[in-house]
Parts: C-alpha cells; sequence; structure tokens
C-alpha cells in the first residue's frame, strides 16, 4: 500500500514538472512549426532547381545552406537530390544538401537552444554544417577514387 | 499595473511566438496564397510532430519520475565510456519521427546527467534512417550509401566531442 502511494506521489510530482515543460515548448514549438510552414510555402523544390543551375560555381556551399534551413521529411532532400542530379547538378552538392537537411536545423535552433542551451546549439550546428561538407566531399571522393 | 509592467512580465518564447504571427500576419497581406501554402504547411508539419510530442511527454513523465540520475550517470553520464558512445549512437539512429519532441527529452537527460557530447553525437546521428536507407539506395547506389552512412557515424562522435569541447570552452569565456 506504502509503495503505491510512493508510485502516486512520484508520477504527481513528475506530472507537474512535466506539464509545465510542455506549456513551455508549446509557443516556441508552434513558432518554429509556423516558420518552418511559411519556409516551404516560398522555396519550393522546383524553385531550388533553379537556383542550383544558376550559382553552379558555389554548389556545395549553397547546397549546405539551403539543406540547413530547409525544414520537411528527409524523403524530400533524397528526391529533390535525384532531380538535381537529373539536371547535372554535382554529387558533392547533392550529398551535401541531403546531409545537412537532416544534420543541421537553423529553423529548429530556439527550440534546441530552449532545452540544450544556447551555446550547445549554435556550436552543435555550425560543426554540423561544416560537417556536411566535408562528409560531402570525402564521400564522393571515397566512392570515385575506390571505383566503389 | 501598468502596460508596459504587463508587456515585461510576457516570457521572451511568447514575443517569439507573436513575432511569427506577426510575420504571418504582413506575408497574408502582401501575398495570401503562399501565406495559405505555409499555413497548411505548418498543420501538415503539426500533425506529423504531435504524435511523437505526447509519446516524448510520456517518457519524460515515466523518467522523471522512476529514473534515478545515478542510473543515467551509469549509461550515459561521464563515466559511461564505450557504453556511453554505444547507447548514444544506436537510440539515435533509432529514434524516429521528428526531432522537436526529442530536445525535450534531450533537455530532461542532460538535467540529470547526460554528457553534452553524447547528445550531440544522438541528434547527429538521427541522420541515419534504417527504414529509408532502401530509398537512399535506390536514388545513390549500395555503395554510396555504406560509405555516406560509414562518415556519418564517424562524423557523429567528432562532432560530439567537439562540440562538448567547444560549448564548454564559450560557456566559461560568458561566465568569467
Amino acid at each position: 500500500m506504502e509503495m503505491i502511494s510512493l508510485i502516486g506521489k512520484k508520477l504527481t510530482v513528475s506530472a507537474r514538472k512535466t506539464t509545465r515543460s510542455f506549456l513551455n515548448t508549446v509557443p516556441v514549438l508552434v513558432a518554429v512549426l509556423l516558420l518552418s510552414g511559411l519556409f516551404n510555402a516560398l522555396t519550393l523544390p522546383s524553385g531550388l532547381v533553379d537556383v542550383f543551375e544558376r550559382d553552379a560555381s558555389f554548389g556545395p556551399l549553397l547546397a549546405s545552406v539551403v539543406g540547413s534551413i530547409a525544414v520537411g521529411h528527409p524523403i524530400t532532400s533524397y528526391v529533390l537530390g535525384g532531380e538535381l542530379l537529373a539536371k547535372g547538378v554535382g554529387l558533392v552538392s547533392v550529398t551535401a544538401l541531403v546531409v545537412s537537411w537532416v544534420t543541421v536545423g537553423v529553423v529548429q535552433l530556439p527550440v534546441e537552444s530552449a532545452h540544450l542551451g544556447r551555446h550547445f546549439a549554435i556550436v552543435r550546428n555550425l560543426l554540423a554544417f561544416i560537417s556536411a561538407l566535408a562528409i560531402a566531399y570525402l564521400t564522393v571522393f571515397t566512392v570515385v577514387s575506390f571505383s566503389l | 499595473m501598468t502596460g508596459s509592467a504587463i508587456l515585461k512580465r510576457i516570457p521572451g518564447r511568447w514575443w517569439f511566438f507573436i513575432a511569427v504571427v506577426i510575420l504571418y500576419g504582413v506575408v497574408g497581406l502582401t501575398d495570401t496564397e503562399t501565406a495559405q501554402l505555409g499555413l497548411s504547411s505548418f498543420l501538415s508539419l503539426f500533425g506529423h510532430v504531435l504524435p511523437v510530442l505526447v509519446v516524448v511527454h510520456v517518457l519524460i513523465l515515466v523518467f522523471n519520475a522512476f529514473v534515478e540520475p545515478k542510473w543515467v550517470a551509469r549509461y550515459v553520464g561521464d563515466a559511461s565510456g564505450f557504453k556511453g558512445w554505444a547507447v548514444a549512437l544506436v537510440s539515435g539512429v533509432l529514434s524516429l519521427g521528428p526531432i522537436y519532441p526529442w530536445y525535450a527529452l534531450l533537455g530532461e537527460l542532460k538535467e540529470k546527467g547526460m554528457r553534452p557530447s553524447l547528445i550531440a553525437a544522438f541528434l547527429y546521428v538521427r541522420a541515419v534512417k534504417p527504414p529509408l536507407l532502401p530509398l537512399l539506395v535506390h536514388y545513390y547506389g549500395l555503395a554510396f550509401t555504406t560509405v555516406l552512412v560509414g562518415y556519418i557515424l564517424v562524423f557523429a562522435i567528432f562532432n560530439g566531442l567537439l562540440t562538448d569541447w567547444l560549448a564548454g570552452r564559450l560557456k566559461l569565456k560568458e561566465g568569467s
């Protein structure tokens, strides 16, 4: 009986803390998702293909920037990458786009900062951005060099 | 209470929300179609996030109630060593759904003693999504996918260590 009462007490305290954390998250989360929606509405995949075709020389860097800001399901980045490859965009750029899409979150930064700290979120995203470029070059280099 | 005193009591997170609503208002006035597209995209994103948000908060509730900091320290704390990295990498790969709810859970685990390097590695390695690997192979080939996944795993560890070190130094610098 005492055990059940202890569990009930622990759950009540935890529920109060979790509810407070949930309610604190809601305004930032809804705002970030609203921003993501607006970004999706402004940058349709077909528009991105045009941008890459226009600025091919800065391909990998531009791709990393787009991938970092983009939000949405990773499938979108795979399909978009396939579309870009078919249009003649380099594999390094496409890889940078796909990797930064899933590892860097500029739009999500406020939510990440709120839960994990500002310094952590900024440093993590900056390193992930640089890593996306490095991985893109290394992956293509490895695949081409070893004729995989 | 005066108007400015009331405004000062509004937390920053609500100001961010108000700013985005105003932005939508401005976009709506100048380009109704884009605002509508944005709202419908928001609803679709919210629909994806909500179920995971609920599941993760139930997990947080259970964690807060029953998981002792010493357990967290043992598996993902400072002394967790190789085991900690294995837990972070495997759970990162297996963590499905949108990222937003995971921040809340990781924040709770951080409070209980999870190493920041493992949190960064967990977030990075989420780039590897087992259910989507066949699609990646379909578009880019098996060799490319294998090499890419290998590099992502290596960079997850590298980024984890570097993020912890750099964020720690920045924090110290700001504190001094």
